[in-house]
């Protein structure tokens, strides 16, 4: 992974400019005292990938379904194109979705199910035959068309929901965790054919998912969600780098947290300070603080070395190898501290990067400038 | 089910197969006997005469005059009764699939209500609703509407009346059991897809229901063609019926090989009837895996796709008719609801206009009741006949139902639990009462007893009763267990339970209210059954039913109406059990 180029411009990396196709103002969802969707607003360019993403409940569903037009919103407001959207009827909304478990209609062959959309617009029977047809070539179906869905298997399937959505040509999609359904390898196969599929139709695509790594796979950004809420709203990169407080840090990739107090500043950075262990750098947290408040350090793992010498201008933590195992491309090393935290330490596999014995000591080093702090409410 | 199915593999095959076979051989062994054998030694009736010769003259019989017409007549009044059953049927189930809510639940109890009511009682509700001094024509001459009364009883009209509202329950029953498994995403996929409202019904919701549609339809027609009750209490001479044409062959006549030669022709049509249904639909689209395309899903295609334009035509319409107004989405759901709501009335309404009348001074069963009187509860309470008869009723349902259990139970197990070859023939066997008409039944049964000495006892009447009851067990029981979570037992056994243990503490809890609902349905099927009790049990020891069917041939006295009304409030307080059962299992 190019790690170091993302590093050097993360700031740089941001979406480009794109006309708003569409806008959620203040939109609000409220089941009986639940709130589903606390009052969020957001914005989608004309043809961007936006993924919502957030921990099962999140509020994912409801927002999609209210933008959808088939859940109604207990308040706020939903803009398509720069025209209000808030009360119009699914079908008059320009939108195409995509559910979980596909929603194909049984008793209609794939062929049939494709040409719904086009049927329900009452164009004549020549120019349905022709789109249809266009449409199972791009999903690379035209062999399946006269089957019934429960004869495909679930890709196939899949496949069918993609086309029958895209066939009208909507110009926002809507799927709601698409590939949940799916093994692991059908999903990255899908994964691709779904953002084929977007560059080629130039639509705007509203996604849901949970997992993270499809999200930083697919999407121009990323909205990340919890407890009906949106915690940050930004690039793959943007939220990895940048992650605004802990969940966002700990939900995208796997990271290290160390525990302390802030003892002092120095320019962009503070001292950290932990019990019975060397103080380390680390970046000011976004929020503000006071000194001798409680921190939390994020380290990603392939930021983390594990060496015996040290080297100026890195933090530094004696440690002592607990497990050291070569995977591949990458060899992990599972130190501990003087603390007992365990801490894994991620490195690419080179000649002198050999596994570490048991029991050894080493010294953990990292850059401050990789070192995110956390204080007060960004802790939870 | 198949994730289920996965996990129940390592469990000894052998041992699967020869507990499935176990469990099912009472129910198999027991219908074999019962139902299968006396149907057949019957029909060897219809083509021997005493002499033991073939002969086809009980045939010649049947297909000539008076039993032809009367045949070619039950065939038409069926056709009818199916036609509007599955028409005023339809939107009620459409209400209940697509709605939710408590309203929902109290419909469903209120269609179910003359399900559970006797079927003597609902004919005599609508003896009471439609005669010359009956509720409605009394109600038009008060208002001034008509001067003299009209003709509402004893025709074609009152039969047909009474027939759909004795088999609407179980046409509900059947198309809701289809429109349940409707996935509601496909509703909300056609909206994004563009189409509306009027589109996705015909075009979606009614291509997926029609198989239910169709089972209700067949089940519909082959239950009328075995009715006598209604035709006989609420029709005239004209609207006779084989299954009056049977009795009377048998009660009066003695004559049996007609008799058997008329089941013969009834059973056989029976038969083609399923077997066309079969070929169009396949038998297999009762439980919901129907087949699309052919020449059959075609011609659906395009009748729906042509529905769908004008319904969406006209509602489209009706919209720039108003357009001040907006149209709210939820008018079309009032539309639906209406019409839903006055079908349930109709369903509900008759039976409790028997409560007043039976507190009537006069004494004959007329609207509106005059005075005030417990005479006719006395009557009931102190003769020994009536009480006889109730007695002997409820001792045979308890019986029946146990015994239905009994046999019943292990099957549903062995049908959902074990893999077994001929697994699929075993549940349509099973199921088989349900479909044939019960007058056939009946009389197959009458025949085998007189041959064994079975006639007349009370051994007999619950052998009868659990031929009829049992398949309704099985069913109730087979969808309780089919949606327990097997996994739950197994959880038990990896933890330390044996078998045993684990289905006292942990499948029985959570079955219990497929076990109320099944002994309760078989309680009410023996309790109001009529048929069987005609032929088994004569003379003094009758039961219930049997003795208000009796009494109704042979004067209509308000004594019927207290009856009745004892038996509407026992039915309401076995559902209200029900429900509030039902409620406590699911609130855990
Ligand atoms: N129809 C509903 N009635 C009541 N609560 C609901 C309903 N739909 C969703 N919820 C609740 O709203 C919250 C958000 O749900 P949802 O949007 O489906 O989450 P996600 O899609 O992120 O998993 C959950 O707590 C869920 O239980
Ligand atoms: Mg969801």
């Amino acid at each position: 992974m190019a790690v170091d180029t993302l590093l050097e411009t993360p700031r740089t990396r941001a979406a480009p400019l794109r006309a708003t196709k569409l806008r959620v103002n203040n939109l609000k969802k409220q089941y009986g005292q639940l709130q589903a969707l606390r009052p969020t607003s957001l914005e989608v360019g004309n043809g961007e990938f936006l993924t919502l993403l957030g921990p099962s409940g999140s509020g994912k569903t409801t927002l999609l379904m209210m933008v959808a037009g088939l859940t109604a919103p207990t308040s706020g407001e939903i803009w398509i194109d720069g025209r209000i959207a808030t009360d119009l009827p699914p079908q008059k909304r320009d939108i195409g979705v995509v559910f979980q478990n596909y929603a194909l209609f049984p008793h209609l062959s794939v062929y049939e199910n494709v040409a719904f959309p086009l049927r329900m617009r009452r164009l004549d029977n020549a120019t349905i035959d022709r789109e249809v047809k266009r449409l199972l070539d791009i999903v690379e179906l035209s062999k399946m068309a006269d089957r019934l869905p429960r004869e495909l298997s679930g890709g196939q399937q899949q496949r069918v929901a993609l086309a029958r959505c895209a066939v009208y040509g909507p110009s926002i999609i809507l799927m709601d965790e698409p590939l949940g359904a799916l093994d692991k390898k059908l999903r990255d196969q899908m994964q691709m054919e779904i953002r084929h599929l977007h560059k080629r139709l130039g639509a705007t695509v509203l996604y849901v998912t949970h997992d993270q790594g499809e999200a930083m796979t697919m999407s121009d950004r990323i909205c990340l969600m919890r407890d009906g809420g949106i915690e940050q709203l930004g690039t793959p990169a943007e939220l990895y780098h940048q992650p605004r407080n802990r969940f966002v840090a700990d939900f995208l990739g796997g990271a290290t947290f160390l525990k302390g107090t802030i003892a002092g500043e120095d320019e962009d950075f503070v001292i950290v300070e932990q019990h019975g262990q060397a103080p380390f750098k680390a970046l000011r947290p976004v929020s503000k603080f006071t000194k001798g408040e409680a921190v939390q350090c994020m380290i990603r793992p392939q930021n983390l070395s594990v060496s015996r010498g040290q080297s100026a201008g890195l933090n530094v933590l004696s440690a002592t190898v607990t497990d050291s195992v070569m995977t591949g491309t990458m060899t992990e090393h599972h130190v501990r501290l003087a603390d007992a935290t365990t801490v894994v330490a991620v490195e690419f596999t080179t000649a002198s990067s050999l596994p570490r014995q048991k029991g050894e000591s080493v010294q953990l080093t990292w850059r401050p400038a990789d070192t995110i702090s956390f204080v007060g409410s960004d802790l939870k | 089910m198949s994730a289920v199915d996965q996990l129940a593999r390592p469990v000894n095959p052998f041992r699967i197969k020869l507990s499935g076979g176990i469990l099912l051989l009472p129910i198999l062994a027991f219908l074999f006997i019962f139902f299968i054998y006396p149907l057949f030694s019957m029909l060897a009736i219809s083509a021997f005469d005493r002499s033991g010769a073939l002969t086809f003259d009980f045939y010649r019989q049947a297909l000539g005059g008076r039993t032809w017409s009367i045949f070619l007549n039950t065939l038409s009044i069926s056709l009818w009764v199916t036609l509007f059953t599955v028409l005023l049927s339809y939107p009620v189930a459409y209400y209940l699939a697509t709605s939710k809510g408590r309203s929902t639940n109290l419909i469903l109890i209120i269609v179910l209500l003359p399900f559970w009511t006797s079927a003597l009682v609902r004919a005599f509700a609508w003896m009471l609703l439609l005669g010359r001094n009956g509720v409605i024509n009394s109600t038009m001459v008060n208002l001034g509407i008509t001067e003299v009364p009209a003709d509402l009883l004893f025709n074609l009209f009152s039969v047909l009346i009474g027939m759909v509202h004795a088999l609407m329950p179980i046409a509900v029953l059947s198309m809701l059991a289809t429109m349940q498994n409707i996935d509601r995403n496909l509703h909300s996929a056609a909206a994004t897809l563009g189409a509306e409202p009027g589109d996705t019904f015909w075009r979606v919701f009614f291509p997926i229901s029609f198989p239910g549609v169709a089972s209700a339809a067949l089940v519909t027609f082959i239950v009328s063609m075995g009715i006598f009750v209604q035709p006989s209490l609420l029709g005239s001479p004209r609207e006779t019926m084989v299954a009056q044409l049977i009795i009377q062959q048998i009660d009066e006549l003695y004559n049996w090989g007609l008799a058997a030669a008329v089941s013969v022709m009834v059973l056989v049509l029976s038969v083609i009837i399923i077997l066309i249904f079969d070929k169009l639909l396949g038998i297999a689209s009762i439980s919901g895996t129907q087949q699309a395309g052919g020449a059959s899903g075609k011609a659906m295609r395009s009748i729906t796709a042509a529905l769908g334009t004008a319904t969406v035509a006209v509602s489209r319409a009706i919209r720039r008719a108003l357009p001040q107004r907006k149209v709210k989405e939820g008018a079309f759901r009032w539309v639906l609801a209406v019409p839903t709501l006055l079908i349930v009335l109709f369903l509900a309404a008759p039976t409790f206009f028997l409560v007043p009348v039976s507190f009537t001074g006069s004494s004959f069963m007329e609207w509106p009741p005059r005075g005030f009187s417990l005479q006719w509860y006395e009557a009931y309470f102190t003769s020994p006949v009536w009480r006889e008869a109730t007695v002997r009723s409820i001792i045979v349902a308890l019986v029946t139902a146990t015994a239905s259990l009994a046999i019943g139970v292990p099957a549903a197990f062995a049908l959902t639990r074990s893999k077994f070859k001929g697994k699929a023939i075993v549940l349509p066997y099973i199921l088989l009462p349900i479909v044939a008409p019960n007058i056939i039944v009946a009389l197959s049964l009458f025949y085998y007893f007189s041959s064994i000495g079975l006639v007349g006892t009370d051994i007999g009447l619950v052998i009868g009763h659990t031929v009829f009851a049992v398949p309704y067990v099985v069913l109730t029981m087979i969808a309780t267990l089919s949606i327990y979570d097997q996994r739950l037992d197994q959880a038990a056994w990896t933890l330390g339970a044996t078998p045993l243990t684990t289905f006292r503490l942990i499948t029985l809890p959570m079955i219990k209210v497929g076990f109320v609902t099944s002994f309760l349905f078989a309680f009410v099927r023996s309790f109001d059954e009529v048929t069987v009790a005609l032929f088994i049990s004569p003379g003094l020891s009758t039961t219930l039913p049997k003795r208000m069917w009796t009494e109704a041939h042979h004067s209509v006295e308000p004594t019927l109406a207290a009856v009745s009304t004892i038996l509407i409030i026992m039915v309401i307080l076995v559902i209200t059990a029900s429900e509030l059962l039902k409620r406590r299992g699911l609130g855990r």
